[in-house]
């Protein structure tokens, strides 16, 4: 499945982060993640958002997310919120 | 009593994911009101917020504290004379909350209100948080500050949140101690 309209979910407070997701822009599924703890936790936050994508079926589109220190349980709730999103 | 079965922990789980769904949508409702009344004025948007641990964010206690430290700043905000231009609180699932717009450029407003929350006896609780007009946050790092140190050691809080540092009873336990130490204290100066 694709992402086909852009959506977002969450805030840039602290402690949070910000999950957009739009269409692909290649064809591709390309995930950015900027995060306040990036060199500790960037490659998690990457997984973890895989994952969730992967288990929605969503192979194509372009996620970005935007990390203020949120914890693992926020980063899975505000994914799932985004994809419930971009599904309706 | 009978032990719980897997049925209860379940439960459990649920109720615990749906506080934290009302947390987050409390956030992010806020968030959006930011955005909007951004746009809308054109000016700096301040909220005013608490950083309390765990799910209970809403409690009497922190309602009272909030309300004493939004005096302040309201004081605060006068003798500085940074106009305020609106103003709106309330207590949502994450807490009590005040969001103001003012008629100061964000990075100055920024500056005040770090010099406000070092003056305030629960300054390491206060949230303020700062957005400009077009909707962009500023920071302690705009003004190159290094960012806020833990409640219980000296590490950056943010580490210490999310790599879980402190259990979340000490957490709690030193914020209700805080804030009971600044409510005791403005109780007595409210006598004669």
């Amino acid at each position: 499945m694709e992402i086909t309209k852009s959506v977002s979910a969450g805030s840039l407070e602290s402690s949070d982060l910000l999950v957009t997701l739009g269409p692909a822009q290649n064809g591709n599924l390309d995930i950015i993640v900027e995060s306040i703890v990036e060199k500790q936790f960037g490659r998690r936050i990457r997984n973890i958002a895989m994952d969730l994508l992967s288990g929605n079926d969503i192979t194509e589109g372009m996620v970005r997310i935007q990390d203020k220190g949120a914890l693992e349980c926020t980063l899975r709730a505000r994914m799932e919120t985004a994809i419930e999103r971009a599904k309706e | 009593m009978y032990p719980q079965g897997q049925d209860g922990n379940r439960h459990r789980e649920s109720e615990r994911m749906s506080m934290l769904q009302q947390v987050l949508d409390a956030r992010e409702a806020r968030w959006k009101r930011r955005l909007s009344l951004a746009e809308e004025y054109r000016r700096t948007v301040v909220t005013l917020t608490l950083n309390i641990p765990g799910s209970e964010k809403a409690r009497d206690i922190y309602v009272s504290a909030h309300a004493g430290i939004m005096e302040r700043f309201m004081s605060f905000l006068k003798e500085k004379q940074l106009p305020l231009i609106h103003l709106e609180s309330g207590v949502r699932a994450d807490g009590p909350e005040c969001i103001m717009v003012v008629d100061v450029p964000a990075l100055e407003m920024k500056k005040e209100s770090i010099t406000f929350e070092d003056s305030h006896p629960l300054g390491r609780l206060i949230d303020s948080d700062v957005m400009d007009g077009d909707g962009n946050c500023k920071g302690r790092s705009d003004l190159g500050l290094p960012p806020r140190k833990c409640l219980i050691c000296d590490e950056p809080a943010r580490e210490c949140m999310v790599l879980r540092r402190h259990s979340k009873a000490e957490l709690i336990e030193k914020v209700d101690l805080m804030v009971s130490a600044f409510l005791d204290g403005s109780e007595d100066k409210r006598g004669p």
